[in-house]
């Protein structure tokens, strides 16, 4: 039995933002607050200084994606990247074609730029998803024409977790000699990647959702086979090779260089634990909620995501019931506005059961007595809110105990 | 260590590096989220946001942040121009300036500076026209120091909206957005003691903004990402601490006349860059005939001082200095600049030494033929 003593409310929202390892703090302190030094600036210690701390962080972060280190770029974060890689792409795609594809659950990072472009006369499709929410290489193939430039796909979807088959779709436009650009904002650090292996050209990084700090991220940018053209979009001195100019904020990107190295190293057992917590919560919801509907695919997703739709409740009650622990119902960005998220829709949930859903976002400092927990707490709130709703006698609080 | 090159960045704030990284410790969540943890994030966002509006003069919901400066430019730049666009630019603006409006594809004119590297109001206005999209003048050149007539030059253009890179100002004037008349005024963190990869700009009300980074509502629409929440607490608190900035300027300013004197001693035929008149009280560009800029550098770099040619961005590289030919130097000339820029932290030590080690310096190079004809 699980009591509910916990007074702090319990982070189960990490596809938001992850909090700052300790270790990636402790490195980045000396550089924010002691080492200091324009990297930039070459004409003095303090400068070479901050410059080699860079470029360990940056071979660190290829080391996590399996690239070498001149092919990547830092950015300010994921958005900037995903910015980066399709305004950059566009702006030199001259002949070749104006035509790009994507997905209609890309996040938003991928689709605003996309229809910015639409507007500037570039072609763009939108590709549906089936219901699991995997992106279906067939429907992609056929998408595809000779003035295709780009297709950009999310490794793991921010809302449901699920995993696009990049492998595939990057064998596919080798193929079809079409650059892939994938967001991997969510994936990353929390599934194996490897850019050679799955034929990836571009990809996005985040530190914040890999225990880094906000405020840096990452565009990978393939050097050979092909070396891809991009147009910077931010100029003024040379920094990043010409590709992003800016004074390189040292201290941010040595803590995402830590991040990277630490999610390299413990990543995959850290994966593994948090899968089974994941079940857990779910084996436990369903033994109380056998009429709740997992959004998403469950073989291919992240390992720390649930998203599942609770029929007959409305999600901002659910949501206000569970007070005791942070989760939301969907994107963070978009979780102040009342819309039913285009990624439910997307699969073609209907909008009162997707405003019934939450997500579960397990992060590394989460236990199971935290999955019992809210498991426990998310039945007794579900079940009452139901009874309220069908006007009968709200049962009472205590909910059976969760599996364990 | 002898840290002179204040222009570069400044020295870290104690107090700003140690709030950011109490936040990066404790801090948890995303200030999109309405949980209690995205609640707090936003709370302590929005109080930075509040701390640097107010050394401003601004209020709150005028103030975007960004990653820096360079990205703030590159906001205000293709925020207000369309592709094809007339606009102004002084011949010395930040190179982040120029290249923002080589990336929006905007028609570039450049108004000249006279040899002390000034900009008079009057050239400004006389390339101003009905269709130009913006004016930019900087409140305070980086690598000579000078300062700027932007308040007036703002009057006298009316309605076309002028933008001020003020990153060099802050913290070293007193800045007051709301008198200086302009549209867009940027500042960065960490060149006043706050955190790289933070900056702001503050935007007039009513004006409107096209996004640069484009995927979320965050900044009111007006920059997609979520937000650096350490690095705008650490600017925050920085932003807080800038009348001890300000008030340090007269002790900088007195450093900074000794060095000129010392340097005057010990290098006859020494000469001085920038507007003697109206400068920063920190700055002080020089040449010293015959001595390459980046001997010296290096030379002074073994002695452990931090002293850079210019523009960090650009240092390193073997072109002259853009700044100093629109002064009218020619490259041999430009070649030769070496910036000092001192900041509150400076100790009189600091520059009694650099003119100190100076002499045996320069007659090193003499001696080792480093030396440059001219």
């Amino acid at each position: 039995m699980v009591t509910l003593a916990e007074r702090l409310p319990v982070y189960l929202d990490h596809h938001a933002t992850t909090p700052c390892d300790a270790r990636v703090v402790e490195a980045m302190v000396p550089h924010l607050a002691g080492t200091f030094g324009n990297a930039a600036s070459r004409s003095h210690a303090y400068g070479w200084a901050a410059d080699a701390a860079v470029e360990q962080a940056r071979d660190r972060v290829a080391a996590l994606i399996g690239c070498t280190p001149k092919e990547i770029v830092f950015t300010s974060g994921a958005t900037e990247a995903d910015n980066l890689a399709l305004f950059g792409v566009a702006a030199l795609a001259g002949e070749r074609g104006r035509h790009l594809v994507s997905v209609a659950t890309e996040h938003k990072a991928v689709l605003e730029p996309l229809e910015a472009l639409r507007r500037r006369g570039f072609e763009v499709t939108l590709l549906p998803v089936p219901p699991d929410g995997v992106v279906r290489v067939a429907d992609v193939e056929a998408a595809l024409r000779p003035d295709t430039v780009l297709l950009t796909v999310m490794a793991a979807n921010n809302e449901i977790g699920v995993l696009a088959p990049l492998g595939a779709l990057g064998a596919l436009c080798k193929a079809r000699g079409v650059l892939f650009h994938t967001d991997a904002a969510q994936a990353a650090g929390h599934i194996p990647l490897d850019v050679e292996a799955l034929g990836i050209d571009l990809l996005s990084l985040s530190a914040h959702k890999m225990y880094g700090p906000k405020g840096i991220g990452a565009l990978y940018v393939r050097r050979r086979r092909p070396m891809v053209r991009l147009e910077p979009q931010m100029l003024g001195g040379g920094h990043e090779r010409g590709r992003r100019a800016g004074t390189p904020p040292v201290h941010q990107i040595v803590g995402f260089g830590v991040a990277a190295e630490i999610a390299r190293t413990e990543g995959a057992a850290e994966a593994s634990r948090l899968r089974g917590l994941r079940d857990r919560l779910l084996a436990a919801l369903r033994a109380g909620l056998p009429d709740l509907r997992v959004n998403g695919s469950l073989d291919a997703r992240l390992p720390h995501n649930l998203n599942v739709s609770f029929p007959g409740v409305e999600g901002e009650a659910l949501l206000m019931a569970l007070r005791a622990f942070a989760l939301s119902s969907g994107a963070a960005c978009t979780s102040a506005t009342l819309e039913p998220s285009h990624v439910l829709r997307a699969l073609g949930v209907p909008s009162d059961l997707a405003h019934a859903s939450l997500r579960f976002g397990l992060g590394r400092r989460n236990t199971e007595a935290d999955v019992d927990a809210v498991a426990v707490a998310t039945i007794a709130a579900v079940r009452r809110l139901r009874a309220l709703r069908s006007g009968a006698p709200a049962p009472e609080t205590s909910a059976p105990a969760a599996a364990s | 260590m002898p840290y002179l090159d204040h222009n570069a960045s400044a020295l870290p704030d104690r107090e700003a590096a140690a709030a950011a990284a109490r936040w990066l410790l404790e801090g948890v969540g995303n200030p999109s989220s309405v949980h209690t943890a995205g609640r707090r994030a936003r709370a302590a966002l929005e109080r930075a946001r509040r701390q640097v509006a107010t050394a401003l003069g601004a209020t709150p919901g005028e103030v975007v942040f960004t990653s820096g400066a360079t990205e703030a430019l590159h906001l205000a730049v293709a925020g207000l121009a369309a592709p094809g666009a007339h606009v102004l630019l002084s011949a010395v603006e930040h190179p982040a300036v120029f290249g923002a409006c080589r990336a929006a594809e905007l028609t570039v004119e450049t108004v000249p500076v006279d040899g002390l590297g000034r900009v008079r109001v009057k050239d400004v206005v006389a390339r101003c026209r009905p269709e130009t999209a913006f004016v930019a003048v900087m409140a305070a050149q980086n690598e000579l120091g000078n300062v700027y007539p932007v308040s007036a030059i703002a009057a006298a253009i009316g309605a076309v909206p002028l933008i001020v890179d003020a990153v060099q100002l802050f913290g070293r004037r007193p800045l007051d957005v709301e008198r200086l008349g302009a549209s867009i005024v940027v500042v960065s963190g960490h060149k006043v003691g706050g955190p790289a990869g933070i900056g702001a700009l503050w935007v007039r009300p009513g004006l409107c903004l096209r996004p640069v980074l484009r995927g979320g509502p965050q900044e009111r629409g007006r920059r997609g990402g979520t937000e650096n929440v350490a690095g705008a607490i650490g600017f925050g608190v920085a932003a807080d601490r800038l009348g001890a900035r300000l008030a340090a300027m007269p002790r900088v300013l007195a450093l900074r006349e000794a060095a000129e004197m010392g340097l005057r001693c010990c290098a006859p035929g020494i000469v001085f860059h920038g507007d003697p008149q109206d400068r920063l009280p920190n700055t002080l560009s020089f040449r010293i005939p015959g001595i390459p800029g980046d001997v010296l550098l290096a030379a002074l770099d073994l002695e452990g001082f931090c002293l850079s040619s210019g523009a960090a961005c650009a240092s390193g590289g073997l072109e002259p200095s853009p700044v100093l030919l629109a002064l009218g130097l020619d490259p041999g000339e430009a070649r030769g600049a070496v910036r000092l820029s001192l900041g509150p932290e400076t100790e009189e030590a600091d520059v009694a030494s650099f003119i100190d080690v100076l002499p045996a310096l320069l007659a090193r190079i003499h001696s080792a033929g480093l030396t440059e004809p001219g």
